[in-house]
């Protein structure tokens, strides 16, 4: 006799350790008998048979007594090991086992082997997990989590004793499920009541709700057989020759059967889902369906939110007879593209399927997107809404469609005749929440088709950067779509599971957002930032320090992340590097020098001008024409320095669109889209009162208070408060120095080197004395560094073009001070 | 030392219901979904509704229709009764050959039977 842990109340007859060998040897030993009697019976019944020729007495024989009795002890044992429902009334003590499954108990006498052998005194929640080991359930839940089986013993290794917790959550979700209590009952009992795994889970953002409904997804997944819809029997289930009704009453829809397909056939088989996050909405169509009268409904949503799925689980809820007014109906979904494609006319054939479906006494016909069919003229010049109508209005014709909001309201709203035939359910986007859930169960299919495993981290990151990066769809739709292409990256890649960095992966090479963790290469590419710039570009010191810090806060995730990266003005005299610095910003982080979207704000002198930056909204009766210069450019390019060239001479109210750009990251376009501006840097450039500045520059104010001079100025003059304000930093670039001049003469006569050689094979040399001319010739105060452009195109690039003229074999040329002089 | 009485004493209580209670109502249990899953396909109430009202065979509603109706259903709902009449006497057979079931057994062991 083993002694009882002090916390379960058990003891054995036998071993503890040999008791679950006995147990499942015996049980499999039995079987195995019966199995072995039966056929030795049923042969030998057989020859006595074929010898005597009487089957009396070949059956009369003790054999097949014995055979008898021991398939009624099988049974019996069966019974016996299966286990009980537990009911509400169900308590625990020491018989709470018989309300186990019989795999239940094998995972509890596992667990309470492991704890003898280990001398432990009381039967701990790792001991549950260490039992579990073998079960796939709980290991395909621990892969969908990214967790290893050693760090979840070992976090529930210091509970304490909880498992009456455990076994008291493991009950009551037995008796809420009418279920015998299996592995997942213990394992989500162990969840909710373990604080180790609970602060495990939180080390990886898990919630203790998402734990507990991957384990719901791992049990359901487990059960998952993709329905076999191929050609053959499946598809001539499918196709509409068998669509008598059960009673016989309905008449033929001979045309209807041939142009449609039969959603409730598809239900049966098992290719439509249900759609348990729009329980709602598909009830609320039933309530319409049900209807005496006006039991047309038509599902109003966007693109993508999944209005398609309530039609399907209308089609289910109409084969499991739970519409009581709609029994022995169908569901069936025109095929107008079949229509189209047909010898006859599509205005025949369409007027004819709808009689049929309204005269047939059983049909609910569903047409997609119906804005598309009402809108439409066949080439005879017949308004499809007009036969719809009268099938409709003469026939009672019972149908479903979707529209888009856009669609309802311009060919079904507008249109009050058609209009009073339906009755309007609103599908709106899913939450977050929901979506999760509904990737859950198409990950099953992406599953199936990629070979990869869908962990809860790759599903929430598709549904956080589908939010955050796409627009122009919705929930859960593109959300489905990256988790789709996250599965081929993963399968490309060879990894066995889909995890959040596949997503990210896929989502930076849709937007070239970087998203995601750091990489290396990014790492040294945001040290050396500010060295990068510098090298190309001369002076400003604390303006270049200011942008590459704010980037560096933004990608590391230390700042906020629902504004853009950094918001700047600039504020200096012409020529001094604004709109360069900008340049060299976009070609070192960015990518490209072309990854800058420049908007010359003289341009948006006036009110109406807003309307090129989001776009002209519609004039009545017409559609909107695609968004505005900006919303369009940032849409295509979300990752890019945005300019704002001149910003002082933009109208005032062009000023106001903006305050919520600065603010929030985000702007409206006329279309209706939000545009997502959370990854752009937005830079805006002014000359105002560049003469304060080049006087405080030549009177060595310090830096801060010459800012601070300036800001009180503009404010006063310039740019309301509120608009000066939303700026991460509000920089001065000062005048360049002669010093600052020459080095900046430099660069640009390297650029030109570089151009000469690569374009016409000709080594150009500038000595000193020339570069140090040039600066000389080419600075300014008042204009900076343009006249040194100038002065480079009219003093080298002219006397290069004559050199190049005079000489065909040119290969090399060197410039002096004295080239340069007028003489 | 009760136990050594009271346990085996439970354990034929516990046989005996499952012999002649348990298995029983599970045979019944699953003769009443086996005419369920058929009357998903037969429709006897409706079939016998319409047969009663005399409704036409596919909405053809003419007399040819409310003829042609009333016999196919007629004999419909023969053919539905009696396939019904016969998952009934299989279930009762079944279980009847399971009451006698372990007594046959143990009398062709002693070979009395």
């Amino acid at each position: 006799m083993v002694k009882p842990l002090q916390n379960t109340g058990f003891s054995f007859r036998w071993p503890a350790t040999g008791w679950l060998i006995w147990l499942t040897g015996s049980y499999l030993g039995l079987k195995l008998i019966t199995l072995g009697l039966v056929l030795i019976t049923l042969g030998t019944a057989g020859l006595n048979y074929l010898t005597t020729g009487d089957w009396q007495t070949s059956w009369h024989t003790p054999l097949v007594g014995w055979t008898m009795l021991t398939v009624v002890i099988w049974l019996y044992w069966n019974y016996r090991i299966k286990g009980k429902k537990p009911t509400s009334d169900t308590r625990i003590d020491t018989d709470v086992l018989k309300y186990f499954s019989f795999h239940g108990r094998h995972i509890f006498w596992r667990a309470l082997n492991l704890a003898t052998q280990n001398h432990a005194t009381y039967l701990g929640s790792h001991h549950l997990l260490a039992a579990l080991h073998s079960n796939l359930g709980y290991r395909l839940t621990l892969a969908r989590l990214e967790l290893e089986e050693v760090d979840v013993v070992n976090a529930v290794a210091n509970d304490g004793d909880i498992f009456y917790d455990v076994l008291t959550s493991a009950l009551a979700l037995g008796v809420a499920e009418h279920s015998r209590i299996s592995w997942e009952d213990l394992l989500r009992g162990i969840i909710k009541h373990s604080p180790g795994l609970s602060q495990l889970l939180a080390k990886d953002k898990i919630s203790v709700a998402e734990a507990l409904s991957v384990v719901e997804w791992s049990k359901r997944n487990w059960y998952y057989r993709p329905a076999a819809v191929r050609s053959g029997l499946m598809y001539e289930l499918l196709s509409p020759k068998r669509n008598i009704n059960k009673a016989w009453s309905a008449r033929p829809t001979p045309v209807l059967d041939r142009f449609s397909q039969n959603l409730t056939e598809l239900a049966r088989i098992g290719t439509l889902a249900s759609a348990r996050v729009r329980q709602q909405e598909a009830d609320e169509a039933v309530r319409i369906l049900s209807r005496g009268e006006q039991n047309s409904a038509i599902l109003i949503g966007e693109p993508g939110v999944g209005k398609t799925s309530v039609v399907g689980d209308i089609a289910l809820k109409i084969l499991d007879n739970q519409i009581p007014s709609l029994k022995d109906y169908k569901l069936v979904a025109l095929n107008v593209g079949a229509m189209l494609g047909a010898q006859v006319s599509f205005e025949k054939l369409f007027s004819q399927a709808t009689r049929e479906a309204a005269g047939a006494g059983n049909v609910i016909l569903f047409i997609g997107n119906i804005g598309q069919l009402t809108k439409a003229k066949t080439s005879e010049g017949f308004d499809l809404s007009g036969i719809l109508l009268s099938a409709l209005e003469e026939s009672g014709l019972q149908m479903i469609a979707t529209a888009s909001p856009k669609d309802y309201k311009k060919y079904v709203e507008d249109k009050e005749e058609l209009k009073r035939f339906f009755t309007a359910v609103h599908i709106d986007e899913l939450d977050e929440a929901r979506a999760l859930l509904v990737l859950e169960d198409k990950s099953r299919s992406i599953e199936g088709r990629h070979g990869v495993l869908v962990t809860l981290s790759a599903i929430k990151a598709a549904i956080t950067n589908s939010v955050k990066f796409i627009h122009d769809s919705r929930l859960p739709d593109k959300a489905v779509d990256l988790l789709d292409e996250a599965g081929v990256e993963a399968a490309r890649q060879g990894a066995k599971r889909v995890q959040a960095s596949h997503v990210e992966a896929v989502m930076s090479s849709r937007t070239n957002v970087p998203v995601g963790a750091l990489t290396a290469s990014e790492k040294d590419k945001l040290k050396n930032l500010a060295a990068a710039i510098q090298e190309k570009f001369i002076g400003q010191d604390e303006a270049v320090t200011g942008v590459v810090d704010a980037l560096k806060r933004a990608r590391l995730g230390v700042a906020k992340g629902n504004r853009p990266i950094g918001t700047f003005l600039f504020l200096g005299p012409t020529g001094v590097g604004k709109t360069e610095l900008a340049k060299r910003l976009a070609e070192n982080y960015f990518g490209n020098e072309a990854d800058m979207i420049r908007l010359d704000m003289s341009e948006y002198q006036t009110r109406e001008s807003a309307y090129r930056i989001f776009g002209a909204p519609a004039v009545s009766g017409d559609v909107a024409l695609g968004g505005g210069v900006l919303t369009e450019a940032v849409r295509k390019t979300p990752f890019a320095v945005v300019l704002l060239d001149e910003v002082e001479k933009a109208h005032p109210d062009i000023l106001n669109v903006f305050l919520q750009v600065l603010d929030e990251g985000r702007m409206t376009d006329n279309l209706g889209n939000t545009i997502d501006f959370t990854n752009t840097i937005i830079i805006a450039t002014s000359n105002a009162q560049a003469r304060f500045i080049q006087d405080a520059v030549r009177s060595q104010m310090a830096y801060d208070v010459m800012r601070d001079k300036l800001i009180e100025m503009l404010i006063a003059e310039s740019f309301p408060p509120e608009f000066i304000n939303r700026f991460d930093g509000v920089l001065v670039f000062k005048p360049l120095t002669p010093a600052e001049l020459a080095e900046v003469a430099k660069i640009k006569i390297k650029g030109l080197v570089e151009h000469i050689k690569r374009e016409k094979n000709i080594t150009l040399h500038v000595t000193d004395d020339a570069v140090a001319k040039l600066a000389e010739l080419g600075y300014d105060p008042a204009f900076g560094a343009r006249p040194l452009e100038r002065v480079i195109r009219e003093r080298i690039e002219t006397n290069l073009a004559n050199q190049i003229l005079a000489n065909d074999n040119l290969d090399e040329v060197t410039i002096t001070s004295k080239d340069l002089s007028d003489e | 030392m009760i136990n050594i009485f009271l346990t085996p004493l439970q354990e034929l209580t516990q046989f005996l219901y499952w012999w002649v209670i348990f298995v029983p109502r599970r045979l019944f249990g699953w003769v009443y979904d086996s005419i369920l899953a058929m009357d998903e396909v037969l429709v006897l109430g409706e079939t016998f509704r319409l047969w009663i009202a005399i409704e036409p065979l596919f909405g053809d509603y003419g007399w040819q229709g409310r003829i042609i109706g009333f016999l196919f259903r007629f004999f419909r709902v023969l053919i539905s009764l009696g396939i019904y009449f016969g998952i009934l006497i299989v279930g009762l057979f079944c279980t009847v050959v399971w009451l006698v079931w372990p007594v046959l057994a143990i009398l062709l062991i002693l070979q009395i039977w």
